[in-house]
């Protein structure tokens, strides 16, 4: 039948269109001209970050910033299998050690510390005071994973004070622990100051001593020094952002 | 004698193909091959792997012996109401995990709306537990299973029943020793199926049950951690899901898609 194969050539030429008209689109999003700019923010300099990228978008009213937030393990895993970073912010001199050695970016800047403290849901705030208190049956524990320098900080703690974590359920990030606590999923988790301080009078804390010592340290890597980068730097390293920084409970480097 | 495809759809079905199997074959070629041995021995990996093991069959069994009644039920409704029914039950199918393991929270968590109660009446908490990674399996794997059972159901010759009742067999009997008996070859694809989802689950069950070690971290979520402290263990445990999954594909060729 001709007029099948008609129709059939028809669909052909209509399906090169398509594919052509999707090139094309694909082609003018590269030429815009428009500066992207992108930082990659471990996952507990989140509020920080939110915080600071308005004045370098006032700076540079043309930037397109883009911010990819994840635990410093997995975003190392992403630039060291390809992601394009013109920024890097980590938690963890681990983390900054591998993305070092394995790429091209600049010796790092010591941006801020944190340290670890116990939040405890307010389901059994007032019975859980101690850190003994934790390993009672029955109870439901999270830290961040292994990974994760929150994760790692948690488990080297409880190596160091003989506190059975094995039982606490390894969440991705130290967001997630957090958000856990909070929801009462788990009864207790370990995070950062700078967390708890987000949770405010929602959940109590328990400090047990030595804790404090367990302490991860941010710095900040760029890829270029050029301009909006070494603006970024300046940025984060102004007193100003030192003071930020105390106010969302980190510690100056 | 069937037509000859022109070349330009061969080229590109071929290229497809090829497209697929580039990313498993360059995961293979990462894998260190010669400390597969001691990678695959060690105490996280077999953990995770035997809880993978177990967990998956519990849930195929699970969701397979949940699954009949509803695809029974499916198999006989008609119209609007039997399309709304079969939406709901394929929602999980379509839903990311991470929503479906949210959900289950919702339900099953300890603030949930079912499982708090379950909690004071009988101390069961199901998050953080086997159970809880069993439910995460058999949820997501539910679909599969009504999908696969309810296919056959309608296809059965109706006339089986009849004969059983006009000799004398109650509506039981009917649909235990007639019916069933007679859609087992999908039984077992569904078991299969269901179990071949159930093992690579990841989001319902980090969501909803959690990732403690030797107790709810399933290979699926080893692999997770080890990308980030210990890649080759991830690429070891990657191999063997990679294994399995294609064993499975290849032993239920028949089932699957019989005649080919």
């Amino acid at each position: 039948m001709p007029t099948r194969y008609k129709s059939s050539e028809s669909t052909w030429r209509r399906f090169y269109v398509v594919l052509a008209l999707c090139c094309c689109l694909l082609f003018s999003g590269c030429l815009n001209s428009e500066r992207v700019f992108t930082v990659f923010v471990a996952s507990s300099m989140t509020e920080f970050i939110e915080l600071m990228l308005p004045e370098l978008e006032t700076q540079y009213p043309d930037l397109q910033v883009r911010v990819n937030i994840a635990g410093s393990g997995t975003l190392v895993n992403q630039i060291t299998e390809g992601a394009a970073a013109d920024v890097v912010l980590l938690a963890g001199a681990n983390h900054m050690d591998r993305l070092q050695s394995a790429n091209r970016f600049q010796p790092p800047v010591p941006i801020a510390r944190n340290s670890l403290t116990v939040v405890v849901s307010s389901d059994i705030g007032g019975e859980a005071t101690t850190i003994s208190d934790l390993e009672d049956e029955g109870l439901q524990g999270a830290i961040c994973a292994d990974g994760a320098p929150c994760g790692a900080l948690a488990l080297a703690f409880s190596k160091a004070s003989d506190l059975d974590l094995s039982n606490a359920t390894r969440e991705p990030n130290v967001k997630a622990v957090l958000s856990k606590v909070l929801r009462g999923e788990v009864d207790y988790g370990f995070v950062y100051r700078s967390d708890a301080r987000l949770a405010g009078d929602q959940l109590a804390t328990i400090n047990p001593q030595g804790l404090d010592l367990f302490i991860t340290s941010y710095s900040l890597a760029l890829a270029d020094s050029d301009e909006v980068s070494l603006s970024f730097l300046e940025l984060l390293t102004k007193p100003e952002a030192g003071q930020i920084l105390e106010e969302l409970g980190f510690l100056r480097p | 004698m069937r037509n000859r495809l022109p070349r330009r759809v061969r080229v590109l079905g071929l290229l497809v193909v090829a497209l697929v199997a580039t990313p498993v074959v360059s995961l293979l070629c990462r894998v260190p091959w010669s400390r597969m041995p001691s990678l695959l021995t060690e105490q996280v990996v077999t953990d995770a792997l035997l809880l993978s093991l177990l967990s998956s069959v519990l849930a195929a069994f699970v969701a397979v012996t949940v699954g009949i009644p509803v695809a029974l039920l499916l198999s006989r409704m008609e119209g609007v109401l039997a399309s709304v029914t079969r939406a709901l039950i394929m929602l999980p199918m379509v839903l990311p995990p991470v929503v479906g393991g949210a959900a289950l929270l919702f339900a099953f968590g300890r603030k949930g709306t079912l499982g708090s109660t379950l909690e004071e009446v009988t101390g069961l908490v199901l998050p953080y537990s086997l159970g809880g990674v069993v439910l995460a399996n058999a949820f997501v794997a539910l679909p599969f299973v009504v999908l696969t059972i309810e296919g056959s159901l309608r296809s059965l010759d109706p006339r089986f029943e009849l004969a059983a009742a006009s000799l004398g067999a109650n509506e039981f009997k009917t649909t235990v020793r007639v019916v069933l008996p007679m859609v087992r070859g999908s039984l077992v694809a569904a078991g299969f199926l269901a179990w071949a989802r159930a093992l690579g689950e990841f989001g319902a069950t980090i969501t909803f049950a959690g990732n403690i070690p030797g107790k709810t971290q399933t290979l699926p979520l080893a692999v997770f951690v080890a990308m980030e402290t210990d890649q080759e263990a991830a690429l070891a445990m990657s191999v063997v899901l990679i294994l399995i999954s294609l064993g499975v594909l290849l032993t239920m060729r028949e089932r699957w898609w019989p005649a080919r």
